[in-house]
């Protein structure tokens, strides 16, 4: 018996995981960009080459590196808005080549851009997004009694978006990223841009998603917050994978005395 | 399909919201067809009649030469004759608006005219006058005297009016009101529906492409379960019915013009107003379908590639001149509705309006511009799909 938990729990620990295997994305480069990038007879750009990776339920799996490093390119595969030009993305058992549209279903993904309509009220928003997950109407007001109580939102549902001030639009964005209960939770840079007060609340939310056992990639270029949050980490730079173990591993094999050092050191020194 | 009504539901609601969009898919052409077509004419013709009614100063060189014409001025309404002006500064005081016009009777002019020859007077005058009304108003008692110097003339060869007509044409024109309506004043229908149609797509395609790039709301849409097909068949179904709105608030906007529209003769405005009958509207209205998606698609798609609204705006632009271009064949007198050119997007829908407008369409071309006009909409909407599936469209950084 203790056999079968075990086995049933390991497989549905896998089932939640995200594999990234050998994954290369080239873009092609219109004229102009030809001709600024100094070769105008090169006309593709590796964006990421041959990374691969695991993010595992429960943990927090941070994506670090500078910008134009790939870590947006990467998330946009994993959350399907881009095809890989080569390798495998696993979510969930499923490749994200094949079922796209499956994928998404049981996905959550977040951007320092809230992504709201500013003409939809709170709620109004909220719903259409419920509405595209297929969440039956009284899952939804479950759910929605659920977010609203736990992100205060009650006294701003139906107002409309323009009208809220960036806190508040950034709860209604978070509440929107899981609304549909996803196990799958894609962070780009959530927190760029914000304040203290809309930081604390994403923070929060992937700690939350942690907790509740979903499985939570994070891109971030800032070492406080990957300090915070990351279980495991890979550190990318010009679409290529310089560190891939846990952070406690990284902080193991630091040679410099702060954590910003030695990203700088693994990034620049490698360029 | 469900999530394309999601979606339709929900962008149709934005769009709603939007002032912009609702000004110019609704509030534009209810207003400015009958401003154009009962207001302007209207402000032509009070215009004219202040202008023909004004007092005017005429300078006359040569007075003593015809002093029965001189009478004539003397007695004319509202015209004042000056005898103070200089042959040489007649074109300097009209300029200076000293005078508006000058009336040159060189000498020997009553003799002339009495003596059966033709004398010849010089009338000067600015045609780019307002309305050319100095030149109306003179020509209009130089003619009274023409005419009474005609009747004396017959009175004295003993010669009756009819001599001088030896051929009278009885015209019977077999065109019906409607034919006529329709060939002269059709083509300028389509042309505006048209108009409308790209107009009221345009803001809302504007909108749910470039604006939702703008706003990063297209991330977190792409990332919904919603496929990319969904997705395009709900925005283009806002954008279409937005077009056709505005189209039908063109209509809406011929019929309130009619009511203002006086100066026309009475037969000319039931005609027109018989136009407006259920079956000529839904014919018209089901040609704009079509149309309307194909403009959505072209529109939509224009929309995906900028990267801002303000990007969309200038690349549309063009494009609004190369759609509209082929609307204004349909004005061109003389441009007929054959197999030839109801192939042709855009001048077919000009020209088949025309015709059946005037109800001389025949079933065969009707049926062509529709298969046309169906396969430009389907393929407008496979090109879209592809569009918005290429990667460096929906990315282009």
């Amino acid at each position: 018996m203790i056999t079968g938990l075990l086995y049933n729990f390991r497989a549905q620990w896998f089932q939640k995981m995200i594999e990234v295997q050998h994954l290369t994305k080239e873009f092609t480069l219109n004229r102009k960009q030809r001709k600024e990038s100094g070769n105008y007879h090169h006309r593709k750009v590796t964006a990421v080459n041959n990374v691969s990776f695991k993010c595992v339920p429960g943990k927090i799996f941070g994506l670090i590196g500078p910008n134009g490093a790939g870590k947006t390119t990467i998330l946009r595969m994993i959350a399907t808005m881009l095809r890989p030009t080569s390798g495998t993305i696993y979510v969930q058992n499923e490749d994200c080549t094949k079922h796209p549209e499956k994928i998404r279903e049981n996905l959550g993904f977040l951007s320092n851009n809230t992504g709201l309509y500013d003409r939809l009220t709170a709620e109004e928003m909220i719903r259409y997004y419920a509405d595209l997950y297929g969440i039956s109407p009284s899952r939804y007001f479950k759910r929605r009694k659920e977010l609203y109580s736990l992100l205060n939102m009650n006294d701003f549902a139906n107002r409309r978006i323009a009208n809220l001030s960036s806190g508040m639009k950034q709860k209604v964005s978070i509440a929107r990223t899981i609304i549909h209960d996803p196990s799958v939770v894609v962070f780009d840079e959530p927190t760029t841009g914000l304040d203290v007060l809309s930081s604390r609340a994403i923070v929060k939310l992937i700690l939350r998603c942690r907790e509740e056992g979903k499985t939570v990639i994070f891109s971030s270029h800032r070492m406080a917050e990957v300090e915070n949050l990351c279980d495991d980490i890979a550190i990318l730079h010009k679409g290529e994978i310089f560190f891939n173990d846990t952070f406690e591993s990284f902080k193991g094999q630091m040679k410099s005395s702060t954590l910003e050092e030695d990203f700088i050191r693994l990034t620049v020194g490698s360029s | 399909m469900k999530k394309i009504g999601i979606i339709f539901r929900k962008e149709l609601k934005d769009t709603l919201r939007d002032r912009r969009t609702l000004f110019f898919m609704i509030v534009f052409p209810i207003l400015i067809i009958p401003l154009i077509i009962g207001g302007i004419p209207k402000i032509m013709v009070s215009m004219m009649e202040k202008k023909m009614t004004e007092r005017i100063t005429i300078a006359i060189i040569g007075e003593e030469n015809s002093p029965e014409l001189m009478d004539m001025f003397g007695m004319a309404d509202s015209i004042n004759v000056t005898f103070n002006v200089e042959i040489d500064s007649i074109e300097q005081s009209i300029r200076k608006k000293d005078i508006d016009g000058a009336l040159i009777i060189p000498d020997r002019f009553s003799e002339m005219v009495n003596s059966m020859e033709t004398a010849q007077i010089t009338m000067v005058y600015i045609s780019s006058d307002d309305l050319e009304a100095t030149k109306k108003r003179m020509e209009s008692v130089i003619n009274k005297y023409r005419e009474s110097k005609i009747d004396q003339r017959l009175d004295r060869l003993k010669l009756h009016s009819k001599t001088l007509e030896p051929v009278k044409i009885n015209h019977r024109n077999i065109a019906s009101e409607k034919e006529m309506i329709g060939k002269l004043a059709g083509g300028w229908l389509p042309y505006m529906f048209i108009l409308y149609c790209f107009m009221g797509a345009m803001y809302p395609a504007l909108d749910l492409g470039a604006g939702e790039k703008e706003r990063g709301t297209i991330e977190t849409l792409l990332t919904s379960p919603a496929g990319r097909m969904e997705i395009l068949l709900g925005k283009l179904g806002v954008i279409s019915l937005s077009g056709f709105l505005s189209a039908i608030s063109g209509i809406i906007g011929l019929f309130v013009g009619l009511q203002f529209m006086t100066e026309l003769p009475i037969e000319i405005i039931t005609t027109m107003k018989s136009i407006i009958e259920i079956k000529t509207i839904a014919l018209i209205l089901s040609l704009i379908v079509p149309v309307s998606i194909f403009f959505s698609a072209v529109l939509l798609s224009i929309s995906f590639y900028a990267k801002s609204f303000k990007e969309a705006q200038s690349l549309v632009t063009p494009i609004n001149i190369l759609i509209l271009f082929p609307a204004l064949i349909g004005l061109i007198p003389g441009v007929e509705l054959t197999w030839k050119t109801a192939l042709i997007p855009i001048v077919n829908i000009s020209l088949v309006t025309k015709e059946i407008i005037a109800e001389t369409v025949s079933s065969a071309l009707l049926l062509e511009v529709y298969g046309s006009m169906i396969i430009l909409a389907v393929v407008g909407l496979f090109f879209t799909r592809w569009w918005f599936n290429r990667e460096e469209v929906i990315f282009r950084g």
